[in-house]
Formats: C-alpha cells, structure tokens, sequence
C-alpha cells in the first residue's frame, strides 16, 4: 500500500510538468466546452423537468411530465418519423449516388479535378440560397419542371403543397448537397487504395463488378462506414431547409423536422421545459446510434492500420 | 515551485483561462442597452444625453422608416440619443429579446408583433404605459380606432401600444368584375362566396384558367378571423376559459372557404410560386383577401388588368375585422432614470406626424384621426382613403395569436382541412380538444 502510494507520488512530481503543460493545452478547449456544451446539456437535462418560459424567475418543478406528454404528442411522433425518414433517406440515396460519382470521377479523365470541383460546389454552396433555388425548380408552374409536365401535358405535382410530397422535396435538396460531400471522401478513399490489389485481380482474370465487390468495397468499408454515421447524425438535425422550403406545412408538422419543431417550441411558443424534454429525447438517442453503430462497426470494418 | 518553468506554464495556464473567461462574459453585456449616461459621447452643451436603444422588424421602407423617425427625433431635440438596431423578422425580434431580457438587459422601448404581448405581460417584461399614457406627458387616446387600445390591456394596465396598424384589404380585378357581370366587390360575405363562383373561368377541358380567390398560403387564419367574427362567431375569449375553435360559425364560415376550394372556385396556393399575390397579380385569381402590405406591389406590377381595393365585406354582425401588423412597448428592464425618456421617445413615434410620415412610407395605415388629417394628401388617393375605411372596425384582440395552444390547434385543424379535405367539423372539434388540452401549459392557463 505504502509502497503504491510512494509511486504514485513520485510518479506524479516527475510528471508534473507534463501535466501542467498538458493542462495549458487542454484548458482553453475544455473551458470553451464546458459553457457552450456540457453545461446546457446538464443545464437542459435539469429544465426538462420543469415548466418555464425563459422569463419568469420562477421555473415550476413538474417531475416527468413533460416526457410523459411527449409521449403522447402526435406531433413529437410525426416530426420523429420525418425526421428518420429524411435522414435515412439521404445517407443512403445520397451515399449511393455519391459512391457512383466517385468511382466515375477516380477514372483517369481529362478535366478529372474540373468535375471534382463541380461536384463539391453544391456542399459549399449556402443552405438557404440552394433551398430558394429548388423551391422554384420544383414549382409547377414557374419552374423549368413545368417544361417536362407541359410536353407530356400533364399536371405536375405541386411537392411544397402537398402534405406527402413536401418532405420529399426537402429530402432531394438535402441529397443534392450530401452527395458532393460524400463524394469528395469517397474519391479520397478510391485514390488510396493500393494499385497493386488491382493489378493483381486483372491478371487473375477478375471481372470488374468483382473487382469492385471484393476489392473496392471491402477496402472503402472505413470511409463507407465514417460517413454513414456522421451524415446520418449531420442529416438529423436538418433545420435551415424546413425553415425555408416550408416551414413544416403546408399542414403542420406534415413537414417539420425533429431540430425544427424544437426550435418553434422553444422560441415561439416559450416552452422551455417542454423542448428541453425534447432536446433529451434528441440527445439520448443520437448517442444510442452513435454508440451502437461504433460498436458492431468492428465486425465488418477492417481498418487497415 | 524548484523549477520556475512549471510555473510559468501554470501561469500561462492561468492566463489563457482567464482571457477566455474574459472573452466569454465580454459579449454578455447587453449591446449598447445599458450605456450608463456618464460615458455617453459627451453631450456638446450642458446636461447629460440620456442614450436609448430602440429594435424594431420590419424589412425594406416599413424598417427604413422607422429608422428614419429615430433619426428625426433625434434632430428634434438635444436631451435623448436613441439608436434604431433592426432585429429580423417578429419572431426573431422576439426572440431576441426574449434572450436579451433573460440576460438581464435589452433595449428600452421595441417593436413587437402580436404573438408575444401576453406571454411577455405576465412574465413581467413590459411596462406598463398606463401612467405614462394619462400622465402631463400624456397621449390623447380618444380618436383611436375601433377597440385598438384594448389589445394591449391586461389586468387594468396597458402594456402594449399600436404602431403599425394593417386592416384588412380585398383586391379584386376590375375587368374580371365587368367580365362577370359584377357590380363592384362583395358587400356581404355571402355574395363573396358567390362572386368567387362566378369569377371562377375554366376552359373546354375543365381546367381553370382564373380562380375567384386565391387564399393567403400560411396565415390564412388571420383573414378568416375577420369573417367568423363579423359573421358573428367567437375562437376564444381572452382568458381562454372558453375556447370555441368548434362553435358553429366558425364550421360555418371554414365550410364555406371549403366549398369554394372543392369547386375549383378557390385555390389555397404554395408560397412557393409567389403565394396569392403572384395569382392576383397574374391575374390567376380574381379577389385576394389580404392587407395594405403588397399594395404598392400590386398597383405597380399586376399585368393585365386594374387592380382595385376594398374592404372586407360584413356579415350579420356587420363589420369586424381583425387588425395586423404591430405595436411598440417599453421593456421592464429601462432603469427608473430613463423611463421618461423612453415614453417621450414612444409618444414622438405615435405622434399624428410620425404616424402620417410612417403611412406614406410603409403602407401601414395613419391610425388614429389626428395621423389621418396629418396624412391629409395621402389620403386625398381614393384607394388610400378605401383602406383607411376600415379603421373604424378594428377589433383590437389578439387572443387567437397569443395563446400558442388555440393559435397552432386553429392553424393545423383549417390546413388539414384545406390541403387535405378533412371533414371540418371534426377537424375543429379535434382543434377544440387539443387546444383545451395544450392550454394548460400556457403560463397563462387558466
């Protein structure tokens, strides 16, 4: 016991300097994420139980009320499942597609970094001004759609006025700016992997779906991977394009989103308490994904290194 | 401490630590809210300046224009220094100082729409206006239209004054009118509804070409709000202990706009392609039901045809139309010093030449009788003069807005209805229940 003590403290003047200077390093970011994250999210978990509206000194303590009403919130249920629906939607279209370009892109072309670019530009280019963009592209009658419907005479379908299209038309726009992301990484990934696995398919006679089934896959699994889980948590939190194709109509919540009903909630309708129990809910599960994702990963990832 | 270089590491630690601590409570001071009178620019001649900060919404002329009269009362006189900070859209202005006022500070006297008069009341964010409003200092509120003064009024206090006022306005196409044989707009709501019939023109295929309406996508409700009143109908009371989303006028008058969508006679557009407007103004739809906000828009742009203006037809409880737009308030957090200073300031914005020069600029009304005989050649225009007819019959009640629960409850019962055909009376009913149930979280509940 002495003996451990001993070491422990001689252990700890020798490192002391290190750990200070690991302090020194570590105290600036820690600091900047105790206020700005851990702290509203403890701060969050505490206001979930109660009633408030960011203004009264007084918060009224009302146990799990707020989680029990929540469950039986028709629009907590609605916005979830849009929410899902959105984002699985766009990890697996998106990637898909995203995949697709890459493997395009990664053939020796001329202009190869041109279509590099172009297909990146729609990731940088700003929400709002995409959103805007395709809120007329999609219009029946003033967009260039209506071209296409009028040729065939045909009615188009008025997307941001229906109550099952008006998700959808949120989902192609968060698709188009995924897959130029993706894509990028993908290509990344492509570029590599080691010729020489290549090589020697082609000289085992290989078939190119086999090469790309046995060869590519299995080694992009990582990137593959990586970005499913990071643009599954990115596309949960879609907010700015509700916000600006439809504000969760045309029948509210028919195409509101998890991030976006929260924000009403709270800032609109002054439920503190209420989105807090929310936010929670978000919390707990985005973590429960992460975590199980991260954990059977190891089964059918093989990261090289 | 044998070695001194752990010891400047400490304190370069130390240091990094507190600039960042710095740095986090720097920003925190509300942005020039409470600039202490002792470091304000110093005052040229004798006495202190008395420095005020004023937020307001509204973009484009009916923003500039307020920015506009601060700087023309700030010409005005010596005493007070108020600088206009433009904060968005009504609810990022609330927002904002919802987030200010939680801080602990915010600007002295606001804008504010009409959604968050009676949460911010009760959690004792507005001042009330009532000392200031029968003071020496007073506002002579007597030739103040319709029941406007009441919006504000809570608890025998009034906490929330008229700015920029909208009335309703009907739009119609005048050759679509002479085309149907129509003599002038709808006079009752009724012969609305059968004008919108006959407006209505479809070709051989049966597809139509004109609507006789087209519905404000969005906000809807505030329109309709006009017609269930003046036909006689209730949506709350104004403590919401009875809440009547399902009394039978208002299935009766959300029927009637339905009836009008199933026929084709009537379209509830999408933002999207320019709303109802850009029907009208395309002459796509024959009438909108909307307020003096695109009326600039309209006369100069609409293609094709004239556009007119009317009000609001009347129903059986002749005219009651629900205003719109907002009002200005004085915040609580206005240390005691300052607070005849911000009312000054608030009585110079509402005074009958602000109000006229506001009108002309904005499109918003000249509210009151004085800010009309101020506006004296504005309204010598016909249209100008049509508008301001329906002054008289503002109903100052915001209830419907106020109360989150009866607001989305309405909101989401005429939408379904709407875009999705739902039967209406068990759309409201189903409205009537959810907002009985919700208003029980308000911090207002009954």
């Amino acid at each position: 016991m002495s003996v451990n003590m001993h070491r422990i403290r001689t252990s700890w003047h020798k490192n002391r300097r290190e750990w200070l200077t690991f302090l020194a390093f570590v105290a600036p970011n820690f600091i900047i994420f105790a206020v700005f994250t851990y702290w509203p999210i403890i701060y969050s978990f505490y206001l979930s139980f109660v009633r408030w509206n960011f203004l009264t000194p007084n918060k009224q303590v009302v146990g799990i009320r707020n989680y029990a009403r929540l469950m039986q919130d028709d629009n907590f249920w609605e916005v979830l499942g849009n929410t899902l629906v959105y984002a699985v939607s766009v990890v697996l279209i998106a990637q898909g597609l995203a995949f697709l370009l890459a493997l395009l892109l990664n053939r020796r072309v001329k202009g190869q970094p041109f279509f590099r670019t172009v297909s990146f530009t729609p990731h940088i280019t700003t929400t709002a001004a995409a959103a805007l963009v395709f809120v007329l592209l999609l219009d029946p009658k003033l967009g260039p759609l209506s071209h296409v419907y009028n040729f065939f005479s045909i009615q188009g379908p008025r997307f941001l006025a229906s109550t099952t299209l008006a998700i959808w038309a949120i989902i192609i726009v968060g698709i188009w700016k995924e897959i130029g992301f993706a894509s990028v990484f993908f290509l990344a990934g492509l570029q590599g992997i080691n010729q020489e696995y290549y090589e020697a398919a082609r000289v085992d006679g290989a078939r190119p779906f086999a090469i790309l089934r046995h060869i590519t896959v299995p080694l992009m699994a990582p990137v593959i991977f990586f970005l499913m889980v990071s643009g599954f948590i990115q596309a949960t939190k879609v907010f700015d394009l509700v916000a600006i194709m439809t504000e969760g109509g045309p029948v509210y919540p028919s195409s509101s989103t998890y991030a976006y009903h929260l924000y009403q909630l709270a800032f609109r309708n002054f439920r503190a308490g209420y989105a807090s129990a929310f936010a929670i809910i978000f919390f707990i599960g985005v973590m429960t994904v992460t975590l199980f994702q991260l954990r059977y990963s190891k089964r059918w990832v093989d990261y090289e290194e | 401490m044998k070695n001194p270089r752990s010891l400047i590491t400490l304190l370069a630690a130390l240091v990094v630590m507190l600039l960042i601590t710095a740095g986090c409570t720097a920003p925190a001071a509300p942005a020039g809210g409470e600039a202490a009178p002792s470091e304000a620019s110093a005052p040229a001649e004798g006495g202190e300046v008395i420095e005020l900060t004023y937020w307001h919404t509204n973009p484009g002329p009916a923003g500039d224009a307020q920015d506009e009269l601060v700087d023309m009362f700030n010409e005005s006189q010596d005493a007070i220094q108020v600088s206009s900070e433009f904060q968005g859209g009504y609810g990022d202005l609330a927002t904002n100082l919802l987030t200010a006022f939680a801080a602990g500070g915010g600007p002295e006297v606001s804008q504010l729409g009409t959604f968050e008069i009676r949460e911010f009341w009760k959690s004792g964010v507005l001042e009330d206006l009532t000392p200031y409003l029968n003071g020496d200092n007073g506002i002579d509120t007597s030739d103040w239209p319709g029941t406007m003064l009441d919006a504000g009024k809570f608890d025998d206090g009034i906490y929330w004054l008229p700015f920029n006022v909208a009335v309703p306005v009907l739009y119609y196409n005048k050759e679509a009118f002479e085309e149907a044989g129509i003599d002038g707009p709808p006079e009752t709501w009724d012969e609305f509804f059968e004008d919108a019939r006959k407006l209505t023109v479809k070709d051989d295929s049966g597809n139509v070409t004109r609507y006789g309406v087209a519905y404000i996508p969005g906000w809807f409700s505030w329109a309709m709000q006009s017609a269930i009143w003046s036909e006689g109908g209730e949506l709350t009371n104004k403590d919401y202990t009875n809440i009547t989303l399902n009394d039978p006028v208002v299935v009766e008058v959300v029927s009637k706009f339905k009836e009008l969508l199933d026929e084709g006679a009537a379209i509830y557009p999408d933002q999207a392609s320019g709303g109802h407007r850009g029907m009208f103004m395309n002459g796509q739809a024959a009438m909108i039901l909307d307020s003096p906000g695109p009326f600039g828009d309209i006369m100069e742009n609409s293609q094709g045809f004239t556009p007119m203006v009317a009000n609001y037809p009347a129903g059986k409880a002749g005219k009651v139309y629900n205003p719109g737009g907002g009002g200005i308030v004085m915040l609580t957090v206005t240390p005691d010093d300052k607070k005849d200073a911000a009312w000054t300031f608030m009585k110079y914005m509402l005074s009958p030449e602000s109000l006229a020069y506001y009108a002309e600029r904005s499109g918003y009304t000249a509210f009151t009788g004085a800010a009309q005989e101020a506006a004296g050649d504005l309204l010598q225009d016909e249209r100008y003069a049509t508008i301001h007819a329906a002054l008289p019959y503002l109903r100052g009640d915001f209830s419907v807005n106020m109360s989150p629960a009866v607001r989305t409850a309405f909101d989401e019962a005429w939408q379904k209805v709407f875009v999705e055909g739902a039967d209406v009376q068990q759309a409201l009913d189903e409205a009537q229940a959810k907002a009985e149930e919700n208003i029980k979280d308000e911090t207002f509940a009954p």
